[in-house]
């Protein structure tokens, strides 16, 4: 079978009884993350010009807001809930696949379970197709994908959206292929933002969010697309990746999971420099202060180098992508912080602008670290960071497995007290308790969309 | 030295300076040939069963607002407008063609700008320019990456008409240059469309330039709103062009820009087929009207250049999206077409779909083949596709017609008198001839007020097109 096809076939047979344990359980953690982020998305500058734009172009207003009280259609909603929870480099990562898949997965399929309201069950046999679809194309693909100039979050999160959406509008395995036809003509979004920076990244899971609401409705009127768009030669996999594995999609769909190696973030930055900031903090919580530092060396892998190596942000965006700016700031948050520290989105706009921090992230270098490189993995980025101190003396550190990747997970305990603390400001503790005891049972509750109200 | 402005912010600049008064008289009047055109192709566009499903569709998710919906009484929000205008002129194969940058960008462009112009309340004269800048700043950035863009596997009008149609909503905002820049930088992350279609056949291409049209539109929205998009969006080491094409040749972005316009090397396309078929077509008009009898044919061999070798050439369309696409079947149905009916020969949409239910056509068009001849290659140019149509009859005989430039090409341009004439014809009983005329008339003035509501005004009849 065509890997569209195959796709379209593993989604429309997935129930949550065939998925591993492994799989059921980490779910609802997934999704009590989503809407953590969610949480302290809403109050963000982007967010507010986002929203004034999606809100006069909305049709009748039938899906949640995330912490809004408000409504929209179902397009615009999936696209402000992507850009609310997905535009601050707080969210699920996969790293083989180079993208962010709950961002874009989620917004659809609530918007769609609440156009049709589905059950819970019904949502996470949804999101579980679309993750698993979204991550198997992206690693088909990657890093060639990524290295053109393509952001995987978006180009390959609408295939997940739209198959996440799908699902919940009841489209069959014809009707998938279809959705996938679709979504090949809708998989667009570049990272030139890695380079000059710019708001155009915080749009990019709620453009292909919508987009995969979009065409799940386009095919559920029964509008058609190429049945190998995905794979055909000149299908969106050779349009848009040098390199391309079709075996990658098919090989084991259904038995193997490869969203179990997916990573949440303890900071509010790219998954690929979570470990440098442990090692950071961990080199001050011993006795070093920013003013005692000469200067600092990531030892990095290749696949980081002229990416996330940038050392002089021109906005936070790009201090988000920037492993020198994001230790540099470390440092100094640090012995500020009560353990264990969490670098917020917040920080990064306090402090983009900060003499301080932009000075020693001026003396903040990355090297290709052989041994990083090799200690790399399609699940995990290790770092190594070396403090020079003004007395010439050197502290070392290097994390092999950052909390948050998949062989050392944030909890759904942990998760779940992640979303008390940020929640805290727009819910009473019992409406918390109450929200995460459904999302806890969330394969009980007949209507996916109490979680949105 | 002073620097000079990168490749995008130099499209902004010249976009934020177009206007009306200030433009060519000739671009000013191939203008109001465009517009005639597309009022034109759209008439034929309104009750296809695509656009059906698509309205079904988008239905939840349109919201009420300023825009109409062509040749209706609905009006929705802009960007929904956009899309809905951009299938119903976008989806017939029958609209102007840049053959070098090998793109649509009338269907792409109009529908944005008439849609945020209705929003806005523009003068006409601020939605002529704001459409020149589109078309212009479209077909430069397809120059640009052509033909490995299109090699790759991209549809051009999809990829590229986000840039043009974002240009026009962003004038039509009354964004400057640095906000038409950030449109354009907003819109490059919906630059999408591949070419898949013409292999394994499908309706999605009928909806790449709704789809890319209302994405500039929203793009121009969301910078209108304050957001920024990267400043070189369009030749940075991880832009567009690298991302989506193989070559960048960013001269043919800056070269004569503001003087030269290529809006003045369209195709018009007397069928609705691929701009890149109509050479053949009008050959195998020529035969058949020189005494080539269809029955008496037993091959045909069709030269034509390399690059529509594999996407343009296969005999054997699969549906109505592939037989609009194919060589082969084009030059089938002219042979067949010609020798039954009156002049002109005149190949529409239903003509394809009722030539897929003749058995005799799809046997003519599997005897034929095309081979790449270095004769064709060579006349062939960045403006149009050249072809010579060799027929082998039954008798043994060999009849060959090379057409070099077909007709609705730059070098051999339909007049403003053949648009009007077309118009007239495509709209028989379905508009009254007085009051297209005065559609028409009406159209010539931009700066009348009122002139965008008068032009979305035009209504069809019922009635099969």
């Amino acid at each position: 079978m065509t890997a569209t096809r195959s796709l379209a076939a593993f989604a429309a047979g997935l129930t949550l009884e065939a998925l591993p344990d492994s799989i059921r359980t980490l779910l609802p953690t997934l999704m009590v993350d989503y809407f953590r982020a969610g949480s302290i998305g809403g109050r963000q500058s982007w967010v507010a010009k986002a929203h004034s734009v999606l809100d006069t172009l909305s049709g009748p207003r039938r899906c949640a807001i995330l912490f809004s009280g408000r409504k929209a259609d179902p397009v615009r909603a999936a696209y402000e809930n992507g850009v609310i929870a997905g535009s601050l480099d707080w969210d699920d990562s996969h790293i083989a696949a180079i993208i962010h898949p709950g961002i874009v997965i989620w917004p659809a399929a609530f918007a769609a379970a609440e156009l049709t309201g589905a059950s819970g069950r019904r949502l996470l046999e949804a999101a579980a197709a679309g993750y698993e679809c979204a991550i198997r194309i992206g690693m088909s693909i990657q890093p060639d994908h990524s290295l053109r100039g393509f952001q995987g979050t978006p180009t390959c999160g609408v295939f997940g959206a739209a198959i996440a959406a799908g699902l919940l509008l009841g489209l069959d395995v014809d009707g998938l292929q279809n959705v996938l036809g679709l979504a090949a003509s809708y998989a667009s979004g570049l990272s030139q933002f890695f380079i000059s920076g710019s708001d155009v990244k915080r749009l990019h899971a709620g453009k292909a969010s919508a987009a995969g609401m979009e065409v799940a409705l386009l095919a559920q009127a029964g509008l058609t697309g190429p049945p190998d768009a995905i794979e055909g030669a000149q299908g969106f996999c050779c349009a848009a990746s040098d390199t391309f594995d079709p075996a990658i999609i098919t090989d084991g769909l259904g038995e193997r999971f490869w969203l179990e190696a997916i990573s949440l973030k303890v900071h509010a930055g790219t998954v690929r420099l979570q470990a440098a900031i442990e090692a950071i903090e961990a080199i001050c919580r011993q006795d070093v202060a920013p003013r005692d530092i000469a200067r600092i060396e990531i030892g990095v892998p290749r696949l980081l180098i002229g990416k996330l190596t940038w050392n002089a942000p021109v906005d936070q965006q790009q201090a988000q992508m920037s492993a020198p700016f994001a230790v540099a700031m470390t440092a100094f948050l640090t012995h500020a912080r009560p353990v264990p520290l969490i670098v917020g989105i917040d920080d990064f706009g306090a402090m983009v602008t900060d003499p301080a921090v932009r000075d020693l992230a001026a003396r903040t270098a990355c090297v290709f670290d052989a041994a990083i490189d090799a200690a790399m993995t399609k699940e995990v980025v290790p770092a190594r960071v070396t403090v020079t101190l003004r007395d010439g003396r050197t502290r070392d550190q290097t994390v092999m497995r950052p909390k948050g990747c998949p062989d050392n997970r944030i909890t759904g305990a942990e998760v779940r007290d992640r979303y008390r603390l940020m929640a805290a400001p727009l819910r009473t503790p019992a409406q918390i308790e109450s929200w995460l005891a459904q999302a806890e049972a969330v394969h009980l509750l007949p209507l996916a969309a109490d979680l949105m109200s | 030295m002073t620097q000079r402005p990168s490749a995008t912010q130099h499209l902004a600049d010249f976009a934020a300076a177009v206007q009306h008064d200030t433009l060519p008289h000739k671009v000013r009047a191939c203008l109001q040939t465009l517009l005639i055109d597309y009022f034109r192709v759209a008439s034929l566009g309104t009750a296809t069963p695509w656009l059906a499903k698509l309205r079904a569709g988008l239905q939840p998710v349109t919201g009420p607002g300023p825009a109409t919906v062509l040749y209706s009484d609905e009006r929705v929000d802009v960007v929904r407008a956009a899309y809905l205008n951009g299938v119903i002129a976008g989806s017939l194969e029958w609209d102007d063609t840049h053959v070098g940058a090998m793109l649509h960008p009338g269907v792409t462009v109009w529908p944005a700008a008439l849609a945020v112009g209705e929003m806005t309340g523009a003068a006409g004269t601020e939605i002529i320019a704001a459409v020149a800048a589109g078309y212009e700043v479209m077909i430069r950035v397809g120059l640009s990456v052509q033909p490995s863009h299109f090699r790759r596997g991209f549809q051009s009008t999809a990829t590229c008409g986000v840039f043009g149609a974002a240009v026009a909503a962003a004038k039509l905002l009354g964004l400057d240059a640095t906000g038409i820049r950030n449109a354009m930088g907003i819109a490059g992350s919906s630059a999408a469309g591949v070419t898949q279609f013409f292999l394994s056949g499908s309706e999605v291409k009928r909806l790449h330039a709704g789809r890319a049209s209302s994405a500039g539109v929203e793009a121009a929205l969301f910078a209108q709103a304050g957001l920024s998009g990267p400043p070189d969006v369009l030749e940075g080491r991880q832009g567009f062009a690298h991302a989506l094409a193989d070559a960048f040749d960013e001269e043919a972005i800056r070269a004569g820009l503001g003087t030269d316009f290529h809006i003045l090397r369209l195709q018009m396309k007397a069928h609705a087929l691929s701009a890149r078929v109509l050479a053949a077509v009008e050959a195998a008009e020529r035969l058949v009207r020189r005494g080539v009898a269809p029955e008496s044919i037993a091959a045909v061999e069709i030269g034509v250049p390399k690059v529509i070798m594999g996407r343009l050439t296969h005999n054997a369309p699969a549906d109505l999206q592939q037989a609009q696409m194919s060589a082969p079947f084009a030059v089938a149905m002219a042979l067949t077409f010609t020798a039954e009916r009156p002049l002109p020969l005149v190949i529409g949409v239903t003509d394809c779909a009722m030539a897929l239910a003749r058995a005799e056509i799809g046997a003519l068009s599997r005897r034929i083949t095309c081979v790449v001849d270095p004769a064709i290659e060579a006349t062939s140019t960045t403006e149009y596709v050249s072809a010579r149509v060799s027929v082998m009859l039954h008798d043994g005989t060999r009849h060959e017609q090379v057409v070099p430039v077909p007709l609705g090409a730059p070098d051999r341009p339909m007049t403003t008198g053949d648009l009007r004439d077309r118009f007239h014809a495509v709209t028989q009983g379905r508009i009254a001839a007085a009051a297209l005329d005065a559609w028409i008339e009406a159209a010539a003035h931009p700066q009348r007020a009122g002139w965008g509501a008068a032009l979305m005004a035009l209504r069809l009849r019922e009635g099969p097109p």
